[in-house]
């Protein structure tokens, strides 16, 4: 291969046509993700009664069934909408039951003398929840969130099987013209452990900084 | 849109077989990227000159890019340069991915024992490696076995990966039988009863295996 076909390939064909579409995905199944797992998660560490079984049986099934199963069944038996909404949706069903997990024990761990002291203030139950729970769950949960968030964009390169035009669908279409499958593929991979590595970084940072920020001056280096 | 019974019943015999075959590639790569994960995991943890930087640098890679681009480039790429068949590259491409996973896993477990431990058997006169084979791995895998089942559970699902580079299992049996007949909800729910199935029986023995552990520890205590 030329270096004018390795620079066709890999900024023309992945980075402007691809990326954006993978970035569209992960951004909407993340959204979608985070609005199940933060509802969910709200209703199972409330412990409403039989919401959260329903939703324990939610989460024990997403374990269980791989995202392919779910994304062709979804392909098959949706009529409308596109592939790129079918992908969104089975994706933020999936990693929403995970999310949900994270949250519900976010919310566990919190004290109760937190929720004691909200009500001797007489703060409604809405202000107590949004204002005094959530945040601190949002702390200690965001380390786990970015885990999951690198999960869930390994797991958008599945949608590629039904037909989302995302990076490795484009990285097969290409194969057809290249052929040469250690290079078309190795850009993709090289590409998905830039976003996912970052990321990590960052999640380990903020880890520690969470850490410390829990623990006080009971934390050693 | 319903259950189609007589579907089920003309098709059940061929997800058996499928079923069969998803649990074949299954054991077989548990079996192997828990070994390959453990070994991984100890140079990781020992740190040899040279080794070490390659070793971590493929659990960096492989833990951070997705298994079905990995499948995609092993299969496509080894094949122009060797003759290598589908079900040995499936095999390869999960050992090689969830083993980064266990051997990460391993890695911690081996850092959180106490350093005692190593020391009390070099006193003895134990060597460096039988050292590890003998005192340390042992109480690594029992301290990440909780997570090892996991990857057991998420194996099992990556196994359905594998029907894009022509393996016949599960979910490749549920997508030819809704092709065929076109009955999405009949054959997507038989294959996933059944991956439930698979999964609750992991669970099973994973919390089996929780309170064996829980009653050497108490043996242990008294």
């Amino acid at each position: 291969m030329s270096l004018a076909s390795h620079k066709m390939l890999f900024f023309d064909t992945l980075i402007k046509s691809a990326l954006p579409v993978t970035l569209q995905l992960i951004l909407g199944s993340f959204v979608g993700a985070c609005l199940i797992g933060l509802i969910g998660g709200i209703i199972r560490g409330m412990k409403v009664p039989v919401l959260s079984q329903i939703l324990g049986v939610y989460v024990q099934l997403c374990r269980g069934i791989p995202d392919m199963l779910v994304l062709l069944f979804l392909y098959a038996a949706m009529t409308k909408g596109s592939t790129y909404s079918i992908a969104v949706l089975g994706i933020s069903l999936i990693q929403g039951a995970y999310i949900m997990e994270i949250i519900k024990g976010g919310i566990l761990s919190v004290d109760k003398g937190q929720w004691e002291a909200a009500k001797t203030l007489s703060l409604p139950f809405l202000t107590t929840l949004f204002r005094i729970v959530i945040p601190q769950v949002m702390l200690v949960a965001l380390p786990a969130l970015i885990g999951q968030l690198v999960l869930l964009i390994k797991g958008t390169s599945v949608a590629s099987t039904i037909g989302c035009l995302e990076l490795t669908k484009r990285a097969v279409i290409a194969m057809s013209g290249y052929s040469n499958a250690l290079i078309v593929y190795g850009y993709v991979l090289v590409i998905f452990f830039i976003m996912c590595h970052a990321l990590t970084v960052v999640g380990k940072k903020l880890e520690k900084y969470v850490v410390e920020r829990i623990m006080g001056d009971k934390y050693e280096r | 849109m319903t259950f189609n019974w007589r579907v089920f019943q003309t098709t059940f015999p061929d997800f058996m077989r499928a079923t069969g075959v998803t649990i074949q590639y299954a054991v077989i790569a548990i079996v192997i990227a828990v070994i390959w994960g453990i070994f991984i995991g100890s140079i990781n943890f020992r740190r040899p000159k040279g080794i070490w930087r390659i070793t971590s640098a493929y659990v960096c890679f492989f833990r951070e890019t997705p298994l079905l681009v990995q499948i995609y480039f092993l299969f496509y790429g080894l094949s122009r340069l060797m003759p290598v068949s589908a079900s040995i590259i499936a095999v390869a491409a999960l050992v090689l991915n969830d083993g980064a996973f266990i051997a990460e896993n391993v890695r911690g477990g081996l850092q959180s024992i106490n350093k005692g431990q190593e020391e009390a058997a070099y006193a003895l006169g134990f060597s460096k490696f039988q050292t590890m084979i003998y005192f340390l791995i042992p109480q690594a895998v029992t301290k990440v076995q909780d997570s090892i089942m996991n990857m057991v559970s998420i194996i099992i699902k990556d196994t359905s990966l594998l029907m894009w580079i022509t393996i016949t299992e599960l979910t490749y049996m549920a997508h030819r039988v809704n092709s065929k007949y076109y009955q999405p909800v009949t054959a997507y729910l038989t294959a996933a009863v059944i991956y439930m199935a698979l999964f609750l029986s992991v669970q099973g023995i994973k919390k089996l295996m929780d309170r064996r552990s829980q009653k050497k520890y108490e043996l242990s205590e008294s």
